[in-house]
C-alpha cells in the first residue's frame, strides 16, 4: 500500500515537472520559432470565465490555414486578484495556453487542448503570510466560432472540461470576442 | 465637446467631494462597528470564512467580520457557511458527522475557489491576534444528527472556552436558538448573545425576556423607528444581508449597532 502510494506520488511529480517543461517548451515555441513567425495571422481576443479565471486576454496566432482547417495557437493573461489578503498589490496569475483547431469558414466548430499555470496567492498557515500555490491544470474545450469573411472581428462560446491540478475535473464555460491584428495578403 | 468635458469633470469633482454625513445615534457610543459577511462576503473571489477573507475585510477597515461556525464530531469549532458539506467539498453530509482530521483533509473543490481549506475558529483566532480592537461575531449554526441536549451543551461550552482564551476580542454570539443563547449566558453572565428571529416583534421579545444583548436580523425586514425601539430597551441591534452601495447607506441610516455586509469596500467608504 505505501508502495504503491509512493509510487502514486512519484508519477504526480513526475506529470507536474513534464507540464512545466512543455509549458516552457510551447512558450519558446510560441515567441521565438521562425516557423511560427512566417505566414502567421495575429489576432487578440478577451475571454469571459473560461480558462483564464474570471476573465482573460489573449493573444493568438494561427500557425495553419488550409482550405477550411485552421489551427490557432493562444496564450492569455488572467487574474482573480490583483491585490493580496494583506490588501498590497500581489497578483494571482493566470496563464492559460492551448491549441486550438477551427473547422469552417465563417460559422466555425472549434476544438482545444491546452494546459492553465496557476499562481495563486494564499495563506501560509504556519506564518500566516502570504505564499504562491503553483499549480498546473490541463483542459480541453468544445465550441463554436463566428468570424465574418473579410471582417476582424470574431467572437464564440467554449465549453471546457478543465482538470484542476490534474485530479478535480470540472466543467466550465466560456465566451469570447476578438479582432484580428494582421490579415491576410489578397 | 469641450463644454461636454468641462461638464462631466464638474459633476465627477461634486460627486467626490460629496460627504457622507450620517447623524448615527444607537447604543455604541454612536458609532457602527462594521463587519464583513464571513469576510469579504458573498461574491468575493475568496470563499466565506476563508481566513484569506477575514483577513481582507479587516485589512480593507472592517472593524471584524461575521463568521459562520459549526463543530465538527470531535467537538471542534470550524468556520464553515453552507449546511451541507456535499456541495463545496469532496466530502458528504453535515460538518456534524466528520471529525477535525477529515474536515481538515478536505478543502474547498468548486471554481474558482479550489484548493482552499476550511479553517478552524481557534486558526481564524489565531491569524487575526495581530488586529487590535477586533470584533468576531459568531454565527453558531447549530446543525446535527445527533442527540440536540448534547449536541447544544458541547458547542456553548466550546464557544465559551473561545470567549475565555481570547479577552482581547470582542465576541458576539448570534443563534437562533435561544436555549443555545441562554445556556451560554449561564456559563458566562457577560457573554454578547445575539438572538436571530423571524421577525422584529419576537425578537425583541425574546431579547427583553432573556435580557440578551442584541437582535441579529435581516435589514429588509426591520425599520428605523424599530431600531430606535430595540435601543430604548437597551437592546443592541446587528444587520445583515447588506449587499450593494444603497443598502449599506439604508443600513447606515437605520442607526444600528453593527452592520455585517457583502459590500465591504463600499460600506468603508461611506463611513471612514
Amino acid at each position: 500500500m505505501i508502495r504503491q502510494l509512493h509510487s502514486y506520488h512519484a508519477f504526480k511529480k513526475l506529470v507536474s515537472n513534464l507540464s512545466k517543461f512543455v509549458f516552457l517548451l510551447f512558450v519558446c515555441l510560441f515567441c521565438f520559432s521562425p516557423c511560427f513567425l512566417a505566414n502567421n495571422k495575429n489576432a487578440i481576443f478577451i475571454e469571459g470565465l473560461g480558462v483564464g479565471g474570471y476573465g482573460s486576454i489573449n493573444f493568438e496566432r494561427r500557425i495553419l490555414n488550409k482550405n477550411i482547417h485552421q489551427i490557432h495557437a493562444r496564450i492569455g493573461f488572467g487574474t482573480y486578484n490583483i491585490t493580496d489578503f494583506t490588501n498590497s498589490i500581489n497578483p494571482d496569475v493566470i496563464l492559460p495556453i492551448g491549441i486550438n483547431y477551427c473547422i469552417g469558414k465563417q460559422h466555425k466548430l472549434s476544438s482545444e487542448i491546452g494546459l492553465t499555470y496557476s499562481s495563486i496567492v494564499q495563506l501560509n498557515p504556519n506564518s500566516f503570510e502570504p505564499k504562491r500555490e503553483n499549480n498546473f491544470s490541463p483542459y480541453i474545450g468544445l465550441g463554436y466560432k463566428f468570424n465574418k469573411v473579410n471582417s476582424r472581428f470574431f467572437g464564440g462560446a467554449v465549453y471546457y472540461r478543465k482538470f484542476e491540478f490534474f485530479e478535480y475535473p470540472r466543467n466550465w464555460a466560456g465566451f469570447f470576442i476578438g479582432y484580428i491584428l494582421t490579415k491576410d495578403k489578397a | 465637446m469641450k463644454k461636454t468635458i468641462q461638464l462631466v469633470c464638474l459633476f465627477l469633482i461634486v460627486q467626490s467631494c460629496q460627504k457622507n454625513d450620517f447623524e448615527i445615534s444607537n447604543l455604541s457610543g454612536n458609532e457602527i462597528t462594521t463587519l464583513g459577511h464571513a469576510g469579504m462576503g458573498i461574491g468575493s473571489s475568496y470563499p466565506l470564512n476563508s481566513i484569506e477573507s477575514i483577513i481582507k475585510c479587516i485589512e480593507i477597515g472592517m472593524d471584524g467580520s461575521e463568521i459562520d461556525i459549526q463543530m465538527t464530531n470531535d467537538f471542534t469549532l470550524v468556520a464553515y457557511h453552507h449546511p451541507e458539506l456535499t456541495k463545496h467539498t469532496d466530502l458528504e453530509g453535515i460538518v456534524n458527522e466528520h471529525s477535525l482530521e477529515e474536515i481538515k483533509n478536505t478543502a474547498y473543490r468548486d471554481l474558482p475557489f479550489l484548493n482552499y481549506k476550511i479553517p478552524t475558529l481557534n486558526e481564524i483566532i489565531d491569524a487575526t491576534k495581530v488586529y487590535s480592537n477586533l470584533t468576531l461575531s459568531l454565527d453558531c449554526k447549530l446543525i446535527t444528527n445527533q442527540n440536540a441536549d448534547d449536541y447544544i451543551t458541547h458547542f456553548s461550552d466550546a464557544i465559551v472556552e473561545v470567549i475565555a482564551n481570547n479577552p482581547n476580542i470582542n465576541f458576539i454570539i448570534e443563534s437562533g436558538n435561544i436555549l443555545f443563547l441562554k445556556k451560554i449566558r449561564e456559563i458566562n453572565p457577560n457573554a454578547q448573545t445575539a438572538i436571530y428571529p423571524s421577525d422584529f416583534e419576537t425578537g425583541l421579545e425574546t431579547a427583553i425576556k432573556n435580557n440578551l444583548y442584541g437582535i441579529s436580523i435581516s435589514n429588509e425586514i426591520i425599520s428605523k423607528e424599530q431600531v430606535a425601539n430595540a435601543h430604548q430597551n437597551g437592546i443592541k441591534v446587528i444587520l445583515w444581508n447588506v449587499q450593494t452601495k444603497s443598502q449599506n447607506r439604508k443600513a447606515i441610516e437605520k442607526n444600528p449597532d453593527y452592520i455585517q455586509t457583502d459590500n465591504v469596500r463600499s460600506l468603508e467608504r461611506l463611513l471612514n
